[in-house]
């Protein structure tokens, strides 16, 4: 059993997929990563921030809208405010989940700026990346092959 | 209540170090650092965490692992954000979301 670092991409998976559902990837992926990780996850402010955007695209998708960007884009208050109410139960099931925030310390700043340089992660990979090593995480939940190429973080993709 | 217990054994065992080398690399005292390896120590000064934290390269926090309440959270809480739309998890599941900018991209790109 080690720590794991929950990418947005996974949370979001779970928030999105209902258990026993027809999402059958997906249930796959949250059993393997809750068989492996300790019992509390760890996240950072980055995944909070793209999982409430993540996630009001995706309302905006169920609402009807078209183009969820550019509804966004058009008038992004008023469509938080809409979105008041899904937020705060979204938010509320992270709390239930007791996921583990990692602080962004000036370790884990000095963390991204070396995986920036090398193996050359883009900007946000390298935070993620980082909060992850900093907070004594061996494995990272996501999608992104691009957290295969950080040395000491395994890395939990979907099959 | 929210359980806390300590994760110094786990940091110290990546590094292959036993109780006496981390006290070493810690410059604590090895009976203070036996104790926090058991999970008996429950009272310990600030000092003793910056060094543990120095030592093992990882942040205060990161010292300590707090457990959920339940591990059927996770059950209780899947698709509480509603339900996919059919091609919505392959992009997730791909690692390739369909809208291109990242929030922090999104703000920087916004018009002032």
């Amino acid at each position: 059993m080690s720590r794991c670092y929950l990418d947005t991409n996974f949370v979001y998976a779970h928030l999105r997929s209902k258990r026993g559902g027809t999402l059958g990837p997906v249930e796959a992926w949250r059993t393997k990563v809750l068989s492996v990780m300790d019992d509390a996850g760890v996240i950072s402010s980055l995944v909070v921030d793209e999982l409430a955007y993540r996630l009001i695209l995706a309302w905006l998708r169920d609402d009807g809208a078209a183009d969820p960007l550019s509804s966004y884009r058009n008038d992004p208050a008023a469509v938080m405010t809409a979105m008041r109410r899904r937020l705060v139960a979204a938010w509320r099931a992270v709390d239930l989940l007791g996921l583990e925030l990692q602080p962004t310390e000036h370790a884990v700043v000095g963390r991204a700026k070396s995986l920036m340089a090398r193996p050359g992660l883009a900007p946000r990979d390298a935070f993620h990346a980082a909060h992850a090593i900093e907070g004594g995480c061996a494995l990272i939940a996501s999608s992104d092959s691009d957290f295969d190429r950080v040395p000491g973080l395994q890395l939990l993709a979907p099959a | 209540m929210t359980k806390i217990s300590w994760r110094v054994e786990q940091l110290a065992a990546q590094r292959g170090w036993g109780a006496r080398q981390l006290a070493e690399e810690a410059g604590l005292d090895p009976k203070t650092v036996r104790n926090i390896l058991a999970g008996r120590a429950t009272r310990v000064d600030l000092n003793t965490i910056a060094q543990l934290s120095r030592a093992l390269g990882v942040g205060p926090g990161s010292l300590w692992d707090v457990g959920p309440e339940a591990r059927g959270a996770w059950e209780r809480t899947a698709g509480v954000a509603g339900e996919a739309q059919p091609d919505e998890l392959e992009h997730v599941l791909s690692g390739s979301w369909p809208e291109p900018p990242d929030p922090a991209l999104e703000r920087a790109l916004r018009a002032p």
